[in-house]
């Protein structure tokens, strides 16, 4: 069975069991999911009911919705610049006075853009060289386009581009050199004017 | 000094306009009813009324604060809207529009309703978090969206999703719903 004749027999069957459906979860149940409040395990029931029953779908909906706008107000709106260069000085920060953090605790510290929100996955870790030369990251929904910011560690901008695309090709000439670590950001640009930013994450630059 | 009942009203409904532009561009892909929404912004309206009675402070409200503000309402109207169903005062009712790509006939519609039926009892069958992220993904949410309702990381929900989906298919077969099923 295709994946479409899967989705829409889905919702058809959904439909017809919400005429007799009984055991709506409890409103603030529903919010736990959204705020990821509770044991996973009771969460996980609450979503599955929410999902085969088009009121509480509504409901987790509408504070799910609410829970996003609140995490876009959070963002900086004073310009790309700005919040890159604070993202990057607190990954800096991270970096220099936590050196026992391992490279992929700088990303889990989920705080050093806003706590517990990567509203732009980075994809890409580790070195990026000539077999690899691309930094890539997730799409996000609503971005018109994004923002790529690369800084060496002592917070020297190498590199800057916009780009409509999830993937960004890091110039042979800034490879050239001796290994080095850097730091890479993504901005994206959202349709409505807001902005929504990425963690900053350590690479490692080799020819 | 306090502000006039008409700048503060102003300043109330611009605040209230963006908010709900913003819920509602997020939460109408997934169903979300201007009618809910707009009950829950009346709830949060009276709530900023009282809390902010002609004040400057209301223009600078904090996300955070207009978030719990938000979600209380939200809360309250879903509470409430719960209330009238249960005793039996149903609100609007719900005249969804469901437009068929093509006209089944009679034999195929009654096909296409068993086997909907099916489908939705098989995947009460899968393990709750396969289940979750199918049943997500069954109702359209991206696989961004889904990894950050649940708090898993998008490998986790790709796993899941492609396991979980795996399974489906493999129930549907053990009930002779296979891939060459007629719908």
């Amino acid at each position: 069975m295709k994946e479409e004749d899967l989705v829409r027999l889905y919702q058809r069957g959904v439909a017809r069991r919400d005429a007799t459906r009984s055991g709506c979860v409890p409103p603030e149940a529903l919010l736990d999911v959204v705020e990821r409040r509770g044991p996973e395990a009771t969460r996980l029931q609450s979503a599955n009911h929410a999902m085969a029953c088009a009121d509480c779908r509504e409901e987790l909906e509408l504070l799910r919705a609410t829970r996003i706008v609140r995490d876009r107000a959070r963002l900086p709106r004073f310009g790309f610049a700005l919040a890159a260069s604070l993202i990057l000085a607190a990954g800096l920060s991270l970096y220099t006075f936590g050196r026992q953090r391992t490279i992929g605790g700088i990303d889990d510290a989920g705080g050093v853009t806003r706590s517990g929100s990567d509203d732009v996955q980075l994809v890409t870790e580790g070195p990026v060289s000539g077999q690899a030369p691309n930094l890539v990251w997730r799409s996000t929904t609503g971005a018109a386009s994004y923002v790529v910011e690369l800084r060496r560690e002592d917070g020297t901008l190498l590199t800057r581009g916009t780009t409509t695309d999830t993937v960004f090709a890091v110039a042979d000439s800034l490879r050239a050199g001796p290994d080095s670590n850097a730091y890479w950001a993504v901005t994206a640009r959202l349709s409505d004017g807001t902005s929504l930013a990425s963690t900053a994450r350590r690479i490692r630059l080799t020819p | 000094m306090p502000r006039s009942p008409d700048a503060m009203s102003g300043t109330l409904e611009s605040l209230l306009h963006r908010y709900r532009e913003s819920v509602l561009r997020i939460g109408r892909r997934h169903g979300l009813s201007d009618l809910l929404l707009d009950e829950a912004l009346q709830e949060l309206r009276i709530r900023l009324w009282r809390a902010f009675p002609g004040s400057d402070q209301l223009a600078a409200v904090s996300p955070g604060y207009l978030y719990r503000a938000a979600v209380t309402a939200a809360l309250m109207v879903i509470r409430r809207r719960r209330a009238k169903r249960e005793s039996g005062i149903e609100m609007t009712p719900q005249f969804e529009e469901t437009t068929p790509a093509r006209e089944p006939s009679p034999d195929q519609a009654f096909d296409e309703s068993e086997l909907a039926e099916r489908l939705a009892r098989t995947v009460d069958e899968l393990p709750a978090a396969r289940q979750a992220v199918v049943r997500l993904h069954l109702q359209g949410y991206h696989r961004d969206e889904i990894a950050g309702l649940l708090g898993w990381s998008e490998a986790k929900t790709r796993n899941l999703l492609y396991r979980g989906l795996e399974d489906l298919r493999a129930l549907l077969v053990r009930q002779g719903i296979g891939p060459g099923a007629s719908v």
